[in-house]
């Protein structure tokens, strides 16, 4: 196989490298690249959304489903001018609340249940882990405990320590702050990893595409 | 010595960015072509040197006891910026499922992950040990395309699954057309629920949101996400609402190691352990020039 007859991988391959020309300055081909990539993608969101939405919402309507005029009505009120001074401006207004209002509705169980309820259960039980013969396990347990510091320090810091004069509170709040700084530096390196990830992905595109078409 | 150190952090802090990552990358490419393909010439078959933990071990088991001839629905929430990560443990978890007769139904909540499943199966049967002769769009598999709505589709999806599989993404009526999916009635007839998810849903993982709305809490759910989400997911693992969880590039190359060495992703691994090694030497080497100089002013 040679990618010269592969026109797909060939245009792949010239991009990714016109992209990576980027790292070098701005230049004309990674300017090219940058553009082609975001009218690429807004045509392609756009055909998305037509056959996700607009067209089905578009059948439903001529196969006598009416209802579906009720939020093409609502995203039309969007288009009302915000500095318009008429007597039904404030109507623009309507379909942004329920759109805040329904999102919220759905996201208050699944916040609740989830990151308090559960997440906490999670982290802190069974607090004495046992294997199979009854003895018990240490990393386990030692990883109990420390969840429950992790999570009990974390939240002093964040919800009581402030303005608050008792030493042990302020203590415990200093030991939440570094367990709080420990997860924001794992939650970047994490995004790093994953980057790196790709850029290596496409390294390796690069070399596999080179290997076969030269 | 301080102006030996000196002289060179002057020089490094001369050096634009391209220079460190140039030569980052000629050093990827000597590492590529010199010592891993002299290291597979010698070894064969390296190892990967990672024992599974208890949440993708739990992962595993919910595969291995996954009934023949069962369905599976898939989500796949990642897009092509978490390809290189995520679609080698799709194509593997497809082999899998494939060997064992079992029919995959994807859906999407993402407009970005409308083509990973397609590319996924076909990668997956470009691969030489594809246990089936036949996988056909329909009876082996089906894609009923993006759901819009965020966590509105997770609803969706978790309770009202047969307004959802009603027309698949090339809009044709899976009751007529698709024996795979017509027998399906709502998401306790799937012996489990795969996510492949590379975001979160207003904060939420996908798989977390779709768990907390299901009514039938013994759908068995088993995520595999990108090294940026583990923070997401990972307090979730030992919760109720998530089974199993394989996660990040560590977890997702001990899972293909598993189940389709034939991947070969001990040679992905081996490199990015390269280059992780590379970008930690240079971190330190030019925290200690920072030092020495601060020191000296």
């Amino acid at each position: 196989m040679n990618i010269f007859n592969d026109l797909g991988t060939l245009t792949a391959l010239v991009l990714t490298i016109a992209v990576f020309s980027g790292f070098f300055k701005s230049n004309p081909v990674y300017r090219f690249a940058e553009s082609l990539f975001i009218g690429v993608s807004a045509g392609y969101f756009a055909v998305i959304w037509y056959f996700s939405i607009i067209k089905p919402a578009y059948k439903s309507a001529l196969g006598g489903d009416l209802l579906i005029l009720i939020p093409l009505l609502a995203g039309l009120l969007l288009f009302i001018p915000s500095n318009s001074e008429a007597k039904y401006s404030k109507l623009r207004f309507l379909p942004a609340a329920f759109i805040v209002i329904v999102t919220t509705a759905i996201n208050i169980p699944v916040y609740f249940s989830a990151f308090i309820q559960e997440m906490i259960r999670s982290s802190i039980i069974p607090l004495v882990s046992f294997d199979e013969n009854g003895n018990i396990l240490p990393d386990m347990t030692l990883n109990a405990l420390l969840s429950i510091i992790c999570v009990t320090s974390a939240m002093m810091f964040l919800v009581a320590r402030h303005k608050n004069n008792n030493r042990f509170i302020n203590t415990t709040g200093e030991i939440g702050r570094f367990f709080v700084l420990v997860a924001i530096g794992s939650a970047f390196a994490y995004t790093l990893l994953s980057r790196l990830i790709l850029f290596m992905g496409k390294i390796e595109f690069i070399i596999n595409a080179a290997k076969i078409g030269f | 010595m301080r102006d030996f150190t000196k002289n060179i952090s002057a020089l490094l802090a001369k050096v634009p960015q391209w220079g460190l990552i140039i030569p980052i990358f000629f050093l990827m490419l000597f590492h590529y072509f010199a010592v891993i393909d002299e290291k597979k010439e010698k070894d064969p078959e390296p190892e990967l040197n990672a024992t599974p933990t208890e949440s993708e071990m739990k992962a595993f088991k919910i595969i291995d006891e996954l009934p023949q001839d069962s369905k599976v629905l898939i989500l796949v929430n990642y897009g092509p910026e978490s390809k290189y990560e995520l679609e080698a443990a799709m194509s593997a978890l497809i082999g899998v499922l494939a060997e064992k007769n079992i029919g995959i139904a994807f859906a999407t909540m993402i407009p970005n992950g409308v083509e990973s499943a397609f590319t996924a199966v076909e990668r997956s049967i470009e691969n030489g040990r594809f246990g089936k002769e036949r996988f056909v769009y329909g009876h082996e598999y089906t894609h009923l395309g993006f759901i819009v709505g965020g966590n509105i589709a997770t609803y969706l999806i978790a309770n009202n699954f047969g307004e959802v599989r009603e027309r698949d993404i090339f809009d044709s009526s899976t009751d007529i057309h698709q024996p795979l999916v017509s027998e399906i009635g709502s998401i306790s007839d799937f012996s489990a629920v795969f996510e492949f998810s590379s975001q979160t849903f207003d904060g939420v993982p996908g798989i977390v949101s779709f768990a907390v709305m299901l009514k039938d809490k013994n759908v068995r759910k088993v995520a595999f996400c990108s090294s940026d989400m583990l923070s997401a997911y990972i307090p979730f693992r030992g919760s109720v609402y998530l089974d199993g969880l394989v996660g990040g590039f560590r977890s997702i190359a001990v899972f293909i190691n598993e189940f389709q060495p034939s991947l070969n992703i001990e040679k992905q691994y081996h490199i990015l352990s390269t280059i992780l090694f590379y970008i930690i030497a240079l971190v330190i080497f030019s925290n200690l020039i920072k030092m020495t100089t601060k020191n000296k002013k």
